[in-house]
């Protein structure tokens, strides 16, 4: 043999003599008309299913981009999933009613009777500034007032009451605690 | 597409894919009976075994026939078998691991009469004082000692003469990629065959 692998090649295309009789291709027909009987009644639904999506596909060959694109698809579903997690605790409903009905109206009423100091808006006029400084004016949708957290405050409200009370309980109760003995 | 043999009047590969598509199993019958020669041959010799051979022609064959509603012709049918063919074997042979026996088909008497055979045994002594059944032996152990992508490789192109190209469209390969496959299993058969040099 030589280092340009002749001799060896032509020992291996002596394999292609190995080869079955002519009648096992003969009957080979049949015995694959036979199986494929076996295998219809054996063979469940899902795999039949399956085995028609996978011939969607040539075997072998991945479409381009396939793997780019699952990729973005399953990081989308990520960024998708955490955004959720992420802002569940703050719309929770426990943090909701952790504060009763009644509570939650007293603390209404304490903010509607507290002065309002913060509202500017474009038609005052900025006492005391000098004539080139830069004046920023607010508009008073900037900020949230008193009236926009009393509105959300009667709304959070009146989708409480439409359900039975909850309340939860954040300190024992003073009958609880232990009596004091010497 | 192929155009049909007027002096034969057999259909092509297209046309019987086509009427197989179509619910016509006796195309597909056709299909089997043209291919399997073949077919036997890429699976025997890459698992040295006529057993194993049979089962997985069915098991191919049958898969063919379920998928063939997605062959699109993108390549011929011929190519298209044979990479689930060759998939399915690698498959076999890599799950047979090292358990396996050689069940070898008797070699074909018309050997005494290739030019290629005779070649070998005028100039190699070797090959001439080994007894047939011994270097068909010895050549099967050699192939089933290498990794069964290199056996499809070796398989393909010097036992079925297949050309680099095709070889490269059936394994999803690169035609370098089937060279060097090719040119390291040639080495390591050359070692495992060290005796048959002169």
């Amino acid at each position: 043999m030589d280092e340009n692998f002749s001799d060896l090649q032509k020992l291996l295309r002596l394999k292609k003599y190995e080869a079955p009789p002519a009648e096992y291709f003969e009957g080979f027909l049949k015995d694959f008309h036979r199986r494929q009987r076996q295998e219809i009644v054996k063979l469940p639904l899902w795999r039949i299913a399956w085995d028609r999506v996978t011939a969607s596909f040539v075997p072998g060959e991945v479409p381009r981009f396939a793997y780019a694109t699952v990729t973005a698809v399953a990081l989308f579903g990520a960024v998708l999933a955490s955004r959720q997690m992420v802002s569940r605790p703050a719309n929770s409903e426990l943090a909701a009613v952790s504060a009763s009905p009644a509570a939650m109206v007293a603390s209404s009423n304490r903010l509607e009777s507290a002065p309002v100091s913060l509202r500017l808006n474009r038609t005052q006029t900025v006492a005391g500034a000098r004539p080139n400084s830069q004046v920023v004016f607010l508009n008073e949708s900037d900020f949230p007032t008193v009236r926009d957290s009393r509105t959300r405050d009667s709304a959070r409200l009146a989708s409480q009451q439409s359900r039975p009370p909850r309340y939860v309980l954040d300190a024992r109760p003073v009958s609880y605690e232990a009596p004091v003995s010497f | 597409m192929e155009i049909t043999d007027a002096a034969t009047a057999e259909p092509t590969d297209d046309q019987l894919v086509a009427w197989t598509q179509r619910g016509d199993a006796e195309a597909f019958d056709k299909l089997v009976v043209k291919y399997s020669p073949r077919l036997y041959g890429l699976i025997y010799h890459m698992t040295s075994n006529h057993e194993d051979t049979n089962d997985l022609m069915q098991d191919v064959f049958s898969k063919a026939y379920r998928s063939i509603g997605g062959f699109k012709g993108k390549s011929s049918f011929y190519t298209w078998l044979h990479q689930i063919g060759v998939n399915m074997t690698i498959n076999f042979v890599k799950k047979r691991g090292r358990r396996f026996h050689l069940s070898l088909d008797d070699v074909d008497s018309n050997i005494q009469n290739d030019r290629e055979f005779l070649e070998l045994t005028a100039s190699s002594d070797p090959v001439r004082e080994t007894n047939l059944s011994e270097l068909q032996r010895r050549l099967n152990e050699s192939m089933q000692k290498l990794s069964p992508d290199h056996r499809a490789v070796v398989t393909m192109f010097d036992i079925q003469g297949m050309p680099h190209a095709e070889i490269s469209k059936i394994l999803g390969v690169s035609e370098g990629t089937v060279r060097s496959r090719l040119f390291y299993a040639h080495r390591q058969l050359q070692n495992y065959l060290e005796e048959f040099r002169q």
